[in-house]
């Protein structure tokens, strides 16, 4: 038996096989890597070559033939070669390389006149598609995921909602990113997952079996079966399906975020009072295709079904930035973070959208509560209240973000035209900072708390509860025991966190008090830097009693 | 160098069949070949060199060959853009 330490990222333990996976992201960019990335395309080319021949021959002499052996002529071509090329030299790994090359190449068709051979664009994407699937099959880790574990260097937000709906049991990354996106779509799936497990790739081999012990913070290789009866007593779901009030009263709903019906139905279990965000984007990171009508509806009437009567705040598909779809060929952008995304990217394709919205209402009906990622001000707001009246008529409740500073700054005039808000604090960090979150250099500095962000938050809350606005928070800050009370304290009153978190949440609620917690960030938010915040947080002066929260039903 | 001029007579100019055909028959030879629809310069070598032309039907084409069997290769493949790609298959 070997244990390697890490860090738990979920709380948790489970056993299985271990699937390891290679990393595929932009990385370092020495001459060993790019070497290494090169040898995988070619690896994807010749296996993707094969495939298409041994299709051609199976079919008869005609048009589709045809095609398919221009496709095979195209995938050797010298400008597509050239491209990602270009792309694995200025650090991309393979797969990333082929999604720039597609994008670049798909947006100059696009942009020709001649609409016959504007569509000549599909025949690239389907090219760069024949060669992306020989890293997202996941028969290359032999079968798919379920049951199994997870090892990887780390994993791209793309690859994590590819994991949706069939999550493994657990994970064990090397990488420690505990800030990044990716770690936030890690906790929505919910299974236990471990970051900083080093070496764990190089460790272990496809098939091996792996106990993840989050709970302890050890993965245990070649586990015996002491081992996982020990962990098997410690890893049972907690519940908690009572309202959470804070010492002096004041009721918060806590609320899951998730990405499907798995995480919708572990929220539940474990007493969420609703669902806070849903976030949709999964259904469109996966396929190739974009999903119909009819896909969409399924997918939503699912998690409808799971909450049954308990509110359900859904998410319109939130792209674009590190969201890139396969099925939307957009281009590359040299600052995603600041590009076509989110409620922008949304509008630009309103077809889409409304296909989306038709979806949303028929799942929901009249409790829908649809909420708009990435919006600056109430114009994009009234662009979607249009589309929706397209498609139903009477009311139905529409909120927004505040995750930019632009819509933290007219939140009065957000709260005019919404029935709800939702603080994303996790973007308006890093827009209010211009620190990159997926940077791990620009991580490093980042404090818990900016008192620049809790002026901000603060100054918006106001607005909004003076716009008698319920304000939620669905980002990291929601979770966290030391910033989430002085949320609450400042008018929030949902706090939606991943439902390994919902329990935990709850108790801390019942802990605090807003009054002590408002005036504890009234203070932080006076504080001259983040260093000083975060040594006043770590004083537990506050009066919060976070750590020995008293419950108060 | 050689060159001559011809212009497109299929119907869905240099699409996906067509330059791949154009193509596989300009790689037959050793000379470059380039491929020009006025300013704009392809190689006749690469399909979506080719494709990204936007050359449509009725579009002029300038077939220029460089090397030892440049005649031959321009002749060829003037001949398959004025065959409209039939030798090729191509309805």
């Amino acid at each position: 038996m070997i244990a390697i330490e890490g860090i738990a990222l979920v709380p948790g333990s489970a056993a299985g096989e271990a699937v390891v996976i290679q990393t595929q992201q932009a990385g370092g960019s020495s001459l060993d890597e790019t070497r290494e990335a090169g040898k995988r395309f070619e690896d994807a080319r010749h296996a993707a070559e094969a495939e298409l021949r041994r299709r051609i021959e199976t079919l008869a002499d005609g048009a589709a033939r045809q095609i398919l052996r221009a496709h095979l002529a195209l995938m050797a071509d010298p400008i597509l070669l050239a491209a990602v090329a270009t792309h694995i030299a200025t650090g991309l790994g393979a797969l990333a390389a082929i999604g720039r090359a597609r994008a670049d190449l798909v947006a100059r068709f696009e942009a020709f006149h001649d609409p016959v051979l504007r569509a000549r664009a599909a025949d690239l994407s389907d090219v760069c598609g024949y060669l992306a699937r020989y890293f997202e099959e996941p028969q290359h880790a032999g079968g798919g995921v379920s049951g199994r574990v997870v090892c990887a260097e780390e994993l791209s937000p793309a690859q994590l909602l590819a994991f949706a709906e069939e999550p493994p049991v657990a994970f064990a990354l090397e990488s420690r990113a505990g800030t990044s996106h990716a770690a936030i779509l890690l906790r929505a799936l919910g299974v236990p997952a471990m970051i900083g497990v080093e070496r764990i790739v190089s460790l272990v081999r496809n098939g091996d079996r792996l106990l993840v012990d989050a709970t302890r913070g050890r993965v245990i290789l070649a586990p015996g079966a002491d081992d996982e009866i020990d962990t098997a007593a410690t890893s049972r779901v907690e519940s908690d399906c009572g309202p959470a009030r804070t010492r002096d009263g004041k009721p918060i709903a806590v609320t899951a975020t998730i990405g499907g019906a798995t995480d919708a139905h572990r929220a539940m279990i474990a007493g969420a009072d609703g669902i806070g965000l849903f976030r949709t984007e999964w259904l469109f990171m996966r396929r190739e295709r974009w999903p119909s009508e009819d896909e969409q509806f399924e997918a939503y009437h699912e998690v409808a079904r799971l909450a049954k009567d308990r509110p359900v705040t859904v998410r319109i598909m939130d792209l674009g930035g590190d969201k890139l779809p396969p099925a939307l060929a957009l281009p590359a952008e040299r600052n995603p973070a600041l590009g076509l995304r989110g409620v922008r990217l949304a509008l630009a394709y309103p077809d889409l959208l409304e296909t989306q919205i038709r979806a949303l209402v028929r799942a929901f009906g009249r409790a829908l509560r649809m909420m708009l990622p990435m919006v600056n001000d109430p114009g994009e707001v009234l662009q979607v209240r249009r589309i929706l009246d397209r498609v139903a008529s009477g009311h139905y409740q529409v909120g927004a973000m505040i995750e930019t500073p632009a819509a933290a700054l007219m939140s009065t005039e957000l709260a005019a035209v919404t029935d709800f808000l939702s603080l994303g604090t996790n973007d308006l960090t890093q827009y209010v900072l211009a620190a990159d979150r997926e940077s791990r250099i620009a991580a490093t500095d980042q404090n818990p708390v900016h008192p620049a962000v809790l002026r901000l938050i603060r100054l918006a809350a106001a607005d909004i509860v003076g716009a008698d606005r319920p304000l939620s928070v669905c980002g990291e800050y929601a979770r966290d025991p030391l910033v989430a009370p002085i949320l609450v304290g400042m008018g929030v009153t949902e706090l939606s966190v991943a439902s390994d978190a919902i329990v935990a949440t709850k108790r801390l609620v019942r802990g605090m008090s807003t009054a002590t917690a408002r005036l504890l960030g009234d203070e932080l938010a006076s504080l001259p830097t983040a260093t000083a915040a975060a040594d006043r947080l770590a004083t537990g002066e506050s009066g919060l009693d976070v750590h020995a929260p008293r419950d108060a039903r | 160098m050689y060159t001559r001029r011809v212009t497109l007579d299929n119907a869905t100019g240099l699409h996906v069949r067509p330059a791949t055909a154009f193509m596989e028959l300009a790689s037959r030879y050793r000379c470059g070949i380039r491929v020009a629809k006025g300013d704009i310069v392809a190689d006749g070598k690469s399909a979506i060199s080719l494709m990204l032309l936007e050359a449509g039907r009725g579009t002029a084409l300038t077939i220029e060959g460089d090397g030892d069997d440049e005649t031959e290769a321009v002749d060829a493949l003037v001949g398959l853009v004025a065959r409209q790609f039939a030798d090729a298959g191509i309805p």
